[in-house]
């Protein structure tokens, strides 16, 4: 494995994080750094020798290999007995895409703690969370919703994937079908972002770009498309268009940065891809920050593959700056999640107005006694 | 002998309210009467002038008095603000003859709450959490009869500055009433609005007051954190006056005929006309969408700070009851939408139950009050007539 492959690690939390890693690992045949952290001991087992990723049990002592019975509670303790286990297979890694599925035990309790120890340690992390099918239950529902919050304050970016979204790919099948065909798809989506950054393309999206765009964090959506034939570049726009995770154009026209990868074998023209940029720039803001990347493969002949990271709430670079002081207001500080730009227009007044005379109110060096609004650069049209 | 009627006093941010109640029917709490009145002198429930707080006090207290027809001389006092705390200590105890009897728990109860804390700060309630046995045994509600080694008792500590406690009971001296006891105002409010199953199932009351935002969470029926932020009502008023150069009246009008917590698909294009003043030569219009921006802004800031100080002391995954909002803020249109979307749990509005009388337009204003009615009840059932005040001087003279 290169030096800038061993820099990304895939590291999968709980069974359904496993089963996912394993899919991503029977699809994608190259060299990849991956993890799996389970408290089963028989998952464990299943991932090791269906896909041979080395897999880490926590919380043997207090669980006895048992797993958790789908108590988040137990996923955290579990994971902090042994946090020292996983900080042994970091060495070199400088971002992590972690998978896990919600709702459960040891993903939804050890998923937060494990993103704040890989940031303590400077790595960047996109996680990856699947929300429960809603047939499965409110409890699983709510649990997945509540651990959703804490991801959001702990990774830098999350693309969390509602499964019942999935319900058009997936068809109307069984519900272990629909489970396996929203693995495969899931499991696609990082496949692709794996040979975009680590196969060699005529444009290069790297490891480290892929850790600039991460670190910068935000909530992420993701879409894939293929075309053959004809026409390649008319019907991917119309397979993202109809594709419910993207949520087509509503979501492009708000993202702050996508990430756009695009495979194709010997006969990928230039002008297809220059032709699928240019569609794509078209439902996006015009100072959206475009990464893109090829992979030129012969698997690929005679067909495109497209893949599309869209980023929300992405932390533009240079809009962190402080704003325009006013000596009463403590500048915005660059937090984990995006503040948007300061406005050049006006925030109205700025000042602690009543409260100029009280002990300030503050959380995280924020002086809340400041108006919200102007924190956060809301632009007033009065 | 039956209990006296008893008086709650809450010196709230933008509100004054004294509540007179009995012991009714079937140990519900009757309310006799009550006063209110506009507080000043106070910030972020910090008293920051005696003398104007008072006028407020005295105004609420003549009301109360007047459609209760009891005289008032002693009252319970409800104390919030940003310097209030909670702390969980452990008191740990070897069991001598291996099982645990009822001596064992007073003993390991008294090393419990015994808490360590700052000179500057007061210990206002020692609540009981739970027994661990022998370190592997966990959550054990009641360890009598359980054999065992070692016995570990945690008590949840609320505390608050002193000096901050003492200036709201010189409010309350300087008009000649007697102050029996001192609650903390989310404790109170969790008492009048949460039942035992919302307990047990895990639950966090957030007390919206004008100034502050006071928070008690339980999980598995035990209190298992406490606490305030000093942001609250008057934060969204001052941030409408500030952005729409509005006088903090008029704001305050504003949210509270007009305001909304999301901002909402259909405010786009309205317009909302302000009531002409008379230095004014043109009406005002501003837009409703703005309106909403601005209020939304601020209620999803502090529900999520208060989301991350739940999410740090790792109770968020255990409320599965949600939340409850109750005080005069919960009555900001669509603040329970805006509760759900950030916390990520049913939320419901909390009145007070067990509660009869109270004929009020905005019961979980009253949440408080109501509940430090129930905890003066409380501490009056649990020992005698005159224990809440041996109590209180007691923990005075520490």
């Amino acid at each position: 494995m290169s030096d800038e492959q061993s820099k990304l690690l895939l590291l999968a939390v709980g069974g359904g994080g496993g089963r996912l890693a394993a899919t991503v690992r029977a699809l994608y045949q190259g060299e990849m750094r991956v993890l799996c952290m389970d408290t089963d001991a028989l998952a464990n087992r299943e991932v090791q020798r269906d896909a041979d990723i080395p897999c880490v049990l926590f919380g043997a002592r207090r669980l006895a290999g048992n797993g958790t019975g789908g108590n988040p509670a137990l996923g955290l303790e579990a994971f902090n007995d042994d946090a020292a286990l996983l900080e042994g297979h970091l060495a070199n890694v400088r971002t992590a895409v972690i998978l896990t599925c919600l709702g459960g035990g040891t993903g939804t309790g050890a998923t937060p703690e494990i993103a704040n120890m890989l940031n303590g340690k400077g790595i960047a992390t996109l996680c990856i969370a699947t929300h429960p099918f809603t047939f499965e239950g409110p409890e699983r529902w709510n649990a997945a919703s509540r651990m959703h919050m804490q991801l959001e304050d702990s990774v830098d970016a999350l693309m969390d994937v509602n499964l019942d979204d999935l319900f058009d790919e997936a068809g109307a099948q069984t519900a272990a079908q629909a489970n396996d065909a929203a693995n495969a798809l899931l499991a696609s989506g990082v496949t692709l972002l794996w040979r975009l950054v680590t196969r060699p393309g005529f444009v290069c999206a790297d490891p480290e770009r892929l850790n600039g765009l991460i670190a910068r964090g935000g909530n992420v959506r993701f879409a894939s498309a293929v075309a053959t034939g004809h026409d390649r570049v008319a019907q991917l726009m119309e397979s993202l268009r109809n594709n419910r995770l993207l949520r087509g154009r509503e979501t492009l026209g708000k993202a702050n940065a996508i990430l756009v990868g695009i495979l194709g074998g010997d006969d990928l023209r230039l002008a297809e891809i220059g032709d699928t940029m240019k569609a794509l720039r078209a439902y996006c803001n015009a100072d959206c920050h475009v990464e893109m990347g090829t992979v030129l493969d012969p698997a690929f002949d005679g067909r495109i593959e497209l893949v599309v990271f869209a980023f929300e709430n992405w932390k533009i670079p240079g809009a962190l700056e402080p704003p325009v002081a006013d000596p009463l207001l403590i500048p915005n500080k660059p937090g984990k999640r995006a503040k948007k730009p300061a406005s050049k227009l006006s925030h109205g007044a700025t000042g602690r107005g009543k409260f100029h005379n009280v002990e300030p109110t503050i959380w995280e060096d924020d002086d809340l006694d400041v108006p919200t609004y102007h924190r956060r650069g809301i632009r007033l049209e009065r | 002998m039956a209990m006296p009627p008893i008086a709650a006093l809450e010196i709230g941010t933008s509100r004054t309210l004294v509540c007179v109640g009995e012991v009714g029917q079937g140990d519900r709490m009757r309310i006799l009467g009550y006063g209110q009145s506009e507080t000043r002198g106070v910030r972020k429930g910090q008293i920051i002038d005696v003398g104007q707080a008072r006028v407020g006090v005295e105004t609420a207290l003549k009301q109360a008095e007047s459609m209760s027809g009891v005289d008032v001389w002693q009252v319970l006092l409800a104390v919030t603000g940003g310097h209030i705390q909670s702390k969980s200590n452990p008191g740990i105890i070897t069991i001598r003859d291996g099982v645990v009897r009822a001596e064992e728990k007073e003993e390991v109860k008294e090393i419990a709450s015994d808490i360590p804390l700052d000179r500057d700060r007061q210990a206002l309630h020692t609540l009981k959490q739970s027994y661990t046995l022998d370190d592997d045994r966990p959550g054990i509600a009641e360890p009598e009869g359980i054999r065992c080694n070692m016995m570990t008792l945690n008590m949840l500590a609320i505390h608050g500055l002193k000096n901050r406690i003492d200036s709201a009971l010189d409010v309350a001296k300087s008009v000649k009433v007697e102050v029996t006891d001192v609650a903390f105002a989310g404790l109170c409010a969790s008492l009048s609005t949460l039942s035992e199953e919302q307990k047990q199932r895990g639950v966090v009351v957030l007390d919206l007051g004008g100034g502050t935002t006071s928070y008690i969470a339980f999980a598995n029926g035990i209190p298992v954190t406490a606490g305030c932020l000093a942001v609250g009502g008057d934060h969204i008023t001052n941030d409408i006056a500030l952005a729409f150069n509005l006088t903090l009246t008029r704001a305050e009008e504003m949210k509270r005929k007009e305001g909304c917590a999301v901002v909402e698909a259909d405010a786009a294009n309205q317009r909302i006309t302000l009531v002409q003043e008379s230095t004014e030569r043109d009406e005002r219009q501003i837009s409703r969408r703005m309106l909403s921006t601005v209020i939304n802004a601020r209620v999803d800031e502090t529900f999520r700070v208060l989301r991350k100080m739940l999410t740090s002391e790792r109770v968020l995954p255990n409320l599965g009851a949600g939340v409850v909002l109750t005080g005069g803020g919960a009555y900001l249109r669509k603040i329970k939408d805006q509760a759900q979307h950030v916390f990520g749990l049913p939320c419901e509005i909390g009145l007070p139950v067990n509660v009869d009388g109270l004929e009020a337009d905005q019961p979980a204003a009253f949440a408080t009050a109501t509940g430090l009615l129930m905890y003066g009840q409380m501490s009056y059932e649990d020992t005698s007539l005159f224990a809440p005040l041996r109590k209180f001087f007691k923990r005075m003279s520490k």
